[in-house]
């Protein structure tokens, strides 16, 4: 059973920094994803999709194609990422894949409560580009892993099995700026929009 | 050579559109640290162990040595440099070896202490400013003047003619409007470009965990996540006081800046850094590269200013300080402006240089110590200051004949009533309407902006005196 109250107090933090956010457990994940993206992304286009091996969902691309999107799949595999035909990824290639995407799709390794911060690694198995060149994200993110307090996280990122990660971004909020006038404007190189989907642990 | 104060405090005290702005957003920014903290009653307990850790880590002179070498272990590359012309030569040898020529950077105070883009422009190495508010006053040939908000002097449409300049240079189709989405969505395009296109990627770091080698960037906008995972070099130059110990110090640390800055409890992007991309992996550069910059830090270490090197550039001292509310950052006539950067700017380079940031832009109202997460507190430093500019000679003789003269008079109570009297006969000559306007020496300059009571005709300890001897005479 996963307790509720980190949940709650997640899914206050992340919608009062103007994310976007669905329980998707105990539903259909066909349904939630329609729902989510609908919020999410104004216009369907492009997506990219870095599949996580700890967490496949097989019929993404299925479902992104039934919604319009056109999507661009990632996959983790021990000779680098390679795309839905299993051909092997340039770095070029994806970066302009990257550049093109209306969406990026990725899922989060882990969460905070108490700050509404979403932690996604890039590593060999997971990328960032779908948090950061697409003007909306969503994550997918475990129900089980949101952590009450950032100490918590930041212990289950220190002792990770595979080690540090070469790269980890806490997520806390969309892409934003208050250089010009101090006013706040969102959306500046990041996404302006960011969505979190929950799911079941299993 | 730098402009006197009184020249920049007149430019800024005329520029309306900068005080008006400085007065909407400062108080906005510390009001929200105020807030913050009320919300998270934790929050307290947090900064104080955060400062606690930041004390022994600037104490501890091994960190650096452990830093490079866990970042070494882990594939990146370390070195220490002295000032900006080694750091330069250090990036321009990457460049060279690569035949790179396109530098993109995010924002970094040191790298604008270095001098950095200077040195690189002078090789032929085109640098790009992708934060938004430093990629304004790029554009616009200026400095910055707000650690977190470095074009906080300008407004949205001083904005828009920075960018309709640069469009024109560009051949891009120019912003329509003045429209804060509109200026954004054009800054947003120019750098699209300038990221996906750029060879290296400079940065500065926030902290530096010397556990693990990880380098942390606490940013909100995303051009420091496209700095570091789009060009195939990274390198980040950070300030030999920025290594913490270990890795769970973060917990701490890592709210700070964003909680003290501008009241949030995270910055939309806290990234962290551990190494260059590993084998089948896309993202990430594949150079990784750390440069400790020393720059004059080494001569604050183990000195009584010590404690300077804690701060974590939060801002909340430029936010609460009402001489930075009044003139903004670019009186500061220095890289790093604001009160922490009138103890930093002379203690980095000499007093010599800048001891006018520490006398004439310090009230010793003790706002910024109150709002320091870190504690530092600056107007203790900027009495010592004072004190060591008066030892060194550095005040015009003139200043320090009258101080010294004034001092001798006040030492006895007799001196002092002799000064009185004194006074009230040369006064004569400088009251206007019952105001002293003018006066000899320094008195004329400081009256011409503020007018001073005269002297009594009786003074209470005169009265005082007369009230004895009725009685007893
Ligand atoms: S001196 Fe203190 S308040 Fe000022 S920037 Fe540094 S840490 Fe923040």
């Amino acid at each position: 059973m996963v307790e509720s109250r980190p949940i709650e107090e997640f899914t206050a933090r992340w919608r009062s920094l103007t994310g976007i956010f669905h329980d998707a457990r105990g539903q259909d994940p066909r349904t939630a994803l329609g729902k989510v993206l609908t919020d999410l992304v104004p216009e369907a286009g492009p997506a990219l999709v870095f599949e996580d091996p700890g967490f496949p969902v097989p019929d993404m691309a299925e479902w992104l194609m039934g919604f319009g999107y056109e999507p661009i799949v990632v996959r983790a595999s021990a000779a680098g990422p390679v795309d839905v035909d299993g051909l092997p990824w340039e770095r070029k290639n994806l970066k302009e894949a990257a550049a093109r995407a209306a969406l990026g799709i990725s899922t989060g390794a882990w969460a905070v409560a108490h700050t509404g911060s979403v932690a996604v690694y890039g590593d060999r198995d997971h990328g960032t580009w779908p948090s950061l060149l697409p003007p909306a994200h969503l994550i997918l993110l475990r129900a089980d892993s949101i952590y009450a307090t950032l100490g918590d996280g930041l212990r289950r990122l220190h002792f990770e099995p595979g080690g540090l990660p070469p790269e980890v971004k806490l997520i806390t909020g969309p892409s934003s700026t208050g250089d010009i006038e101090g006013q706040p404007v969102i959306g500046v190189h990041g996404p302006a929009r960011v969505g979190v989907l929950l799911v079941d642990a299993h | 050579m730098r402009e006197a104060w009184p020249i920049r405090r007149y430019r800024a005290l005329q520029d309306g559109e900068l005080r008006r702005t400085l007065a909407r957003v400062l108080p906005r920014m510390a009001e929200g640290r105020v807030r913050a903290y009320e919300d998270d009653p934790e929050a307290e307990v947090r900064r104080v162990r955060a400062r606690d850790r930041r004390r022994e880590a600037v104490r501890n002179p091994g960190l650096v040595e452990r830093a490079m070498a866990a970042i070494e272990a882990r594939g990146g590359r370390a070195a220490q440099v002295r000032d900006g012309e080694e750091a330069a030569a250090y990036l321009i040898e990457i460049a060279r070896r690569r035949g790179a020529t396109r530098v993109v950077k995010s924002k970094s105070m040191v790298t604008e202490e270095l001098e950095l883009n200077q040195r690189l422009a002078a090789a032929g190495i085109e640098v790009r400013e992708t934060d938004l508010g430093e990629y304004i006053i790029q554009l616009a040939g200026e400095r910055p003047s707000h650690i977190l908000a470095p074009a906080i002097h300008r407004n949205r449409s001083q904005v828009k003619d920075v960018f309709v300049d640069a469009a024109t240079g560009f051949g891009v189709e120019a912003p329509a409007s003045d429209d804060l989405d509109v200026l954004t969505a054009f800054a947003r395009r120019q750098l699209r470009a300038d990221f996906l296109s750029a060879d290296i990627g400079v940065t500065g770091g926030n902290f530096l965990v010397a556990e693990t080698g990880t380098l942390i960037l606490i940013t909100n906008e995303g051009n420091a996540d496209m700095v570091t995972t789009l060009p195939e070099v990274h390198v980040a130059l950070v300030g030999m006081e920025k290594v913490v110990e270990s890795f769970e110090d973060l917990t701490d640390l890592l709210p700070v800046p964003a909680m003290n800055g501008v009241g949030r409890r995270l910055s939309s992007y806290t990234t962290m850094i551990s190494g260059p991309r590993q084998p089948g992996q896309l993202e990430g550069p594949e150079e990784f590269h750390v440069l400790f910059v020393d720059n004059g830090r080494s001569q604050i270490r183990g000195t009584p200013f010590e404690e300077v090197l804690t701060c974590v550039r939060c801002g909340a001292c430029y936010n609460v300080c009402p001489v930075f509310r009044q003139v903004g950052g670019h009186a500061y006539g220095s890289v790093y402006g604001g009160p922490i950067g009138s103890a930093l700017t002379p203690l980095l380079s000499s007093l010599r240089y800048a001891h006018d940031l520490p006398e004439s832009l310090c009230t010793l109202c003790h706002a910024c110590v109150e709002a320091c997460p870190m504690d530092i507190d600056l107007p203790h430093h900027f009495v010592a200051l004072r004190e060591q500019a008066v030892r060194e000679g550095l005040k015009p003789k003139g200043v320090s004949l009258t101080y010294r003269t004034w001092s001798h008079w006040w030492e006895s109570p007799r001196g002092y009533r002799r000064s009185i009297r004194l006074a009230r006969l040369a006064q004569r000559l400088y009251e206007r309407r019952g105001r002293l306007q003018g006066g000899p020496g320094l008195l004329g300059g400081w009256t011409r902006t503020r007018d001073m009571p005269p002297v009594a005709r009786e003074t209470f300890g005169e009265w005082w005196e007369r009230q004895e001897e009725r009685r007893h005479g």
